[in-house]
């Protein structure tokens, strides 16, 4: 199988699908991304990288409950699969890899 | 128990970019009803219409495009006719955003003139009223020709017998120009 390497947004996205965990959904993806990644996200940009990682196998999605919170609509509850999964860990290695040796990077500042 | 409710003008709009079945509507409402301001709600929607009017206008398949069997035609022309995303219903090229300037139009009459869609209704009955008639005026009258003549006498077998050889009538146009 060809190495799948991810954009960063995507990466981000499968991070916090995989530290939410089970129920995972667009807003606490999002909130996810917000708190440790530092930055705003678009719940819209949220879904529009899901679907693309979905056509791609790396996420799976399936409907969750509708409840009255949300206006009688259902969740769309999304899990990593395993060609996501690996996608992670290639992505990780050649990251980890390009950081390694690079001086500047040596340190604890910046 | 009372829920905070989107404008109605941004739920009209969600709707249009998100179907029931994506998960966005439902975020964004449940978002809303969490605490969310309606102004973060409208940010939101107008970023969804606009990454979907983005997706709807860089397709991303790359099919085989018409000029790889017509290799002779220009390209721009070829890709313009391909692409619905770029035509107007009219057959010429959109320029600019396209559907945003409508949906913009819409929405600013919407908005500041909602009369005005009364006067478009009618305007549109009127034509139809009107087309209708002509329709009817003319079927009553037939198709027109020369005056004093009737419209079908050129295939009229006793007026072309006289004026066309019976060469001709056999099948034979070649001797029918050479009398001409």
């Amino acid at each position: 199988m060809p190495r799948t390497l991810l954009t960063d947004f995507e990466l981000m996205i499968l991070l916090a699908t995989l530290r939410v965990g089970d129920g995972a959904y667009g807003v606490p993806i999002a909130r996810e991304i917000e708190q440790t990644g530092g930055r705003p996200v678009a719940l819209a940009a949220v879904y529009a990288a899901l679907d693309r990682l979905e056509r791609n196998g790396l996420v799976r999605s399936s409907l969750g409950e509708a409840t009255p919170e949300r206006g009688g609509r259902a969740k769309k509850l999304f899990a990593v699969t395993r060609d996501g999964l690996r996608a992670v860990k290639q992505t990780q290695h050649a990251l980890v890899s390009l950081w390694s040796g690079v001086p500047q990077l040596k340190g604890g500042r910046i | 128990m009372t829920y905070r409710e989107p404008s109605w003008l941004a739920a009209v709009l969600l709707r249009f970019v998100a179907s029931e079945e994506d998960g966005l509507a439902g975020d964004l409402v449940e978002e809303l009803r969490a605490g969310r301001s309606r102004a973060w709600f409208w940010r939101q929607v107008v970023r969804a219409a606009w990454m979907t009017l983005w997706a709807k206008r860089t397709p991303s398949q790359t099919v085989v495009r018409l000029t790889d069997s017509t290799p002779f035609d220009r390209p721009d022309r070829t890709f313009g006719l391909l692409d619905p995303a770029l035509m107007q219903l009219s057959g010429r090229r959109l320029r600019g955003p396209g559907g945003a300037g409508l949906l913009g139009t819409i929405l600013l009459i919407t908005l500041v003139l909602p009369q005005a869609w009364f006067l478009l209704l009618f305007s549109l009955l009127g034509g139809i009223a009107i087309a209708v008639v002509l329709v009817r005026q003319g079927r009553d009258r037939g198709i027109s020709g020369p005056p004093g003549r009737q419209p079908l006498a050129l295939f009229d077998p006793h007026q072309t017998s006289s004026i066309v050889p019976a060469s001709a009538r056999r099948g034979r146009p070649m001797e029918l120009l050479a009398g001409v």
